[in-house]
């Protein structure tokens, strides 16, 4: 890959309305280490902006029915 | 004295949530979600409907509701919201509450906070990563993947990181 994630997660917690549902943070800082669409691999870092994700599960087995 | 009981007022939900910031600042920023919605808040796609029961008093809603079954609204709206307009000014509301209808018709996954919580850290570690590296096992076969809606990359410039002809070949028009 041209570039070197750094990921955190943090601020996991459950939705009040939906008991599915677990809310956290993201932060990503991404390293720009190869050559990406022709700009040559500088070693600079992308710092990405905080996001709010969710993840839903089912009720059976624990899996993912929503992402985002 | 109002000439109504109840009023009630749906409004549609979408993927982003709903219009409960409107409702719960207060009148005045509350009457746009009333009529159409401004532009901005205008949702991409409806996923459901809220409900919301305006009454003068408390005591409105004490006729109404002995008179309905309140668990029928969710029948088509998954969220309800009651809330108190007063007859004279200032004309502030008061939200009695919100319920909706995985808390009445859904007792939920079952699972604790923690579990849910370990849960959702399996899943995005290294060795789940969301699907990618257990070949999508962790996946319900209704999965859903809500995705951030970007400006297109031509609105306002190029991404710096992406430069030089080669990007600008490989993006072309079609965008």
């Amino acid at each position: 890959m041209a570039f070197e994630l750094s990921e955190e997660f943090l601020g996991f917690h459950r939705d009040p309305e939906y008991p599915n549902r677990v809310w956290f943070m993201s932060r990503e800082r991404a390293k720009l280490v190869q050559e990406f669409f022709g700009a040559a691999p500088t070693g600079e870092t992308l710092v990405l902006p905080p996001q709010t994700m969710h993840l839903d599960v089912c009720d059976k087995n624990l899996q993912v029915t929503e992402n985002g | 004295m109002n000439q109504y009981v109840v009023q009630i007022l749906l409004v549609p939900t979408t993927v982003h949530g709903t219009y409960d910031d409107h409702v719960t600042v207060g009148a005045k920023k509350m009457r746009p979600s009333f009529g159409r919605p401004r532009r901005q808040h205008r949702p991409q796609k409806k996923t459901g409907w809220h409900l919301f029961f305006g009454a003068a008093t408390v005591e409105h809603y004490d006729t109404f509701l002995s008179n309905v079954d309140d668990y029928a609204f969710f029948y088509f709206a998954e969220r309800c919201t009651a809330f108190v307009v007063p007859d004279s000014p200032p004309r502030l509301p008061t939200v009695l509450g919100t319920a909706t209808s995985s808390e009445v018709a859904s007792p939920g996954t079952g699972h604790t906070e923690e579990q849910l919580i370990v849960r959702a850290k399996e899943i995005i570690s290294k060795d789940i990563n969301f699907g990618v590296a257990d070949d999508g096992e962790c996946l319900a076969e209704d999965f859903l993947f809500i995705g951030a809606q970007m400006r297109p990359v031509k609105q306002k410039g190029l991404p710096y990181i992406v430069t030089g002809q080669a990007a600008l070949e490989l993006i072309g028009d079609g965008f």
